[in-house]
């Protein structure tokens, strides 16, 4: 089902709400097979000075970071077996 | 859990065996001086304002932390405390969906990465929907080869009910 739709909705209401002042920005990337099927940069990462985002503006990951760290934890377990 | 198995900071340890290998040249638990503008400030929402949290000179995320295992402060840190880009988390799904393995670079073995797999009944691994929890959503799929991350730097991010309409969009798909 090709929902090109519905990620562009989604894109013009993230930058909608940005323009409002909502949001000071986001990254939003969507691969498939390896390939970049959508990707929108929008906003500011300071948005004193409009400081623009940009492809290697650093987020914090909060709660995401345990994905890292249990790549990192089956290394051991992978030399362990 | 991993310190004490391997004498060694966390940090050290996921540059050593992951960051490195796979190139993740914009994930840290703590973040190069040259790199402070990069960091983005941090923001909360009040009455429909933006209001300023943490510029990044201010941010924890430039300093290493005083307390290591024993003291609290690393074990926080492997719950919650990197800082990465949208293209490196892509690249981490990516590894995930490809079998622990990217190119020449081998991270694990299939049935360890088959691991990172399950547990979701309808196939589809997402980050916590809790919203106020992350502000960092991702999804992946391994049957449709698809991942998704959406990155921003705003608490609580609830208000516009984002995280329900990403995950949505990717079973959509």
């Amino acid at each position: 089902m090709d929902n090109s739709k519905g990620l562009d909705q989604f894109n013009r209401d993230i930058a909608e709400a940005v323009d409002q002042g909502l949001l000071p920005g986001a990254h939003h990337l969507v691969r498939e097979s390896g390939t970049i099927v959508n990707q929108q940069i929008v906003g500011y990462g300071h948005v004193k000075g409009k400081i623009k985002l940009h492809e290697h503006s650093l987020f914090r990951l909060a709660c995401a970071s345990k994905l890292f760290v249990s790549v990192g934890l089956l290394t051991l377990v992978e030399l362990a077996l | 859990m991993i310190e004490a198995l391997t004498e060694q900071p966390l940090d050290e340890f996921m540059q050593q065996k992951v960051f490195a290998p796979l190139e993740l040249n914009d994930t840290y638990f703590v973040v190069p001086k040259a790199r402070e503008q990069d960091l983005t400030s941090f923001y909360n929402v009040v009455d429909g304002q933006l209001q300023l949290i943490e510029t990044s000179a201010m941010s924890e995320f430039m300093s290493r932390p005083t307390s290591f295992s024993g003291g609290g402060g690393w074990d926080m840190l492997g719950n919650g405390g990197l800082v990465t880009s949208a293209g490196d988390f892509a690249k981490l799904l990516q590894l995930i969906l490809a079998d622990g393995s990217l190119g020449d670079v081998k991270i694990l073995g299939p049935s360890l990465t088959a691991k990172l797999k399950t547990g979701a009944s309808d196939g589809l691994m997402r980050s916590e929907m809790l919203p106020g929890c992350t502000y960092s959503y991702y999804y992946y799929l391994p049957e449709q080869q698809r991942l998704g991350v959406f990155l921003t730097h705003t608490l609580p991010f609830a208000h516009l009910n984002a995280i329900y309409r990403f995950n949505d969009l990717a079973v959509q798909q």
